[in-house]
């Protein structure tokens, strides 16, 4: 019996790079439902955070119309509450650059194939952050543009990634 | 066209205390699913989580954070947050007293074979006080260098009854 998950595209990060694409070119419209994983994800520069933008035709949308409402599970102190709206990015976790600083992450992206509609994501992360602690983020965002989208680019807001693995799969139908 | 997400072991325990999974983490894989439904205790308790390295050793040193959220249908919310503590203490809730009670858990575990840290997040859907639904969001980590290969489950009360199931992802 073949799978229901399939992987649709991966980039492994081994040195420096401004920014990770997944789908763009390589993207599979043919799936409702994609879930992304992200795996020891690091960046170059210590105290930063990792970013997020959905793929337009192939090209990051900067435009503001990011909303997101997230509740961050601390190991250190009292859980927070972070949100936004209209912002021109959505901000993902904090980043490291120690051994241990990772971000880990699994996404569910939704609506991405309709053009009439929103493109909507939820996501867990599990992160070890550049300050040394435990955290979870639990949390939903849209991106408020009706049009269809092909993908997702990761970013630094501040230097670049120094490794991860960033892997798209289709849930299928 | 083949899956990316394929089955690496099941394994069912009944009416015990605490069991264990062996050599279910891998080099194959980076990053694992773990599969826990229909848990169901002799009484309300709690199945925690401790994990095992390539030794054989089950880990039980205050090496574990975590934090998690009570989603609770009746109450307020409850924060959980334990720092240097010796296991996972809620990666499941069951009631044992309740007809239905049994309680699931669906975790991802992140690098437990290499040797860096070994995070963790878990969602579940359970019972307590016999009546009330209350999801669960956590997450956690192992704070040792140490290749890790399978996990270890106990109790905090009273005996267990599970099939836990373990993917990994490809």
């Amino acid at each position: 019996m073949s799978g229901a998950l399939i992987k649709i595209d991966e980039e492994i990060v081994t040195s420096s790079v401004a920014s990770v694409d997944l789908g763009g070119a390589n993207w599979d419209s043919s799936y409702d439902v994609y879930v992304v994983k992200l795996n020891n994800v690091q960046a170059v520069t210590d105290e930063t955070s990792l970013m997020l933008r959905v793929l337009k035709s192939s090209s990051a949308d900067s435009t503001a119309n990011y909303d997101r409402a997230e509740k961050v599970l601390k190991a250190y102190g009292a859980f927070g509450d972070n949100y936004y709206t209209n912002g021109t990015e959505l901000i993902m976790e904090s980043t490291g650059n120690a051994s241990t600083d990772t971000v880990n992450s699994n996404l569910y992206l939704f609506n991405f194939n309709n053009s009439s509609e929103y493109s909507f994501l939820t996501y867990l992360h599990s992160t070890y952050t550049w300050f040394d602690e435990t955290r979870g983020i639990s949390g939903g965002a849209v991106h408020t543009v009706a049009s269809a989208s092909n993908g997702v680019q990761f970013f630094i807001n501040s230097g670049n990634i120094s490794a991860g693995t960033f892997t798209l799969y289709g849930l299928k139908k | 066209m083949a899956g990316s997400l394929e089955f690496i072991k099941s394994t069912t325990y009944s009416g015990v205390s605490s069991f264990s999974i062996t050599d279910c983490f891998s080099a194959k894989y980076d990053v694992y699913k773990v599969v826990a439904d229909d848990i169901v205790t002799s009484t309300q308790a709690f199945l925690r989580l401790r994990f095992i390295n390539s030794s054989g050793t089950i880990i039980s040193t205050n090496d574990y954070d975590f934090a998690d959220l009570f989603l609770k249908a009746d109450a307020t919310f409850t924060q959980r947050i334990y720092k240097s503590v010796d296991d996972i203490f809620d990666f499941n809730l069951s009631d044992g007293s309740l007809s239905g009670g049994a309680g699931n858990t669906i975790a991802e575990i992140y690098n437990p074979f290499d040797t860096s840290y070994t995070n963790l997040s878990w969602e579940a859907s359970n019972i307590y006080s016999s009546t009330y639904g209350v999801g669960l969001k956590g997450v956690g980590v192992l704070k040792q260098s140490t290749s890790i290969t399978g996990m270890h489950f106990l109790t905090n009360t009273g005996t267990v009854t599970s099939t836990i199931k373990v993917y990994g992802y490809k």
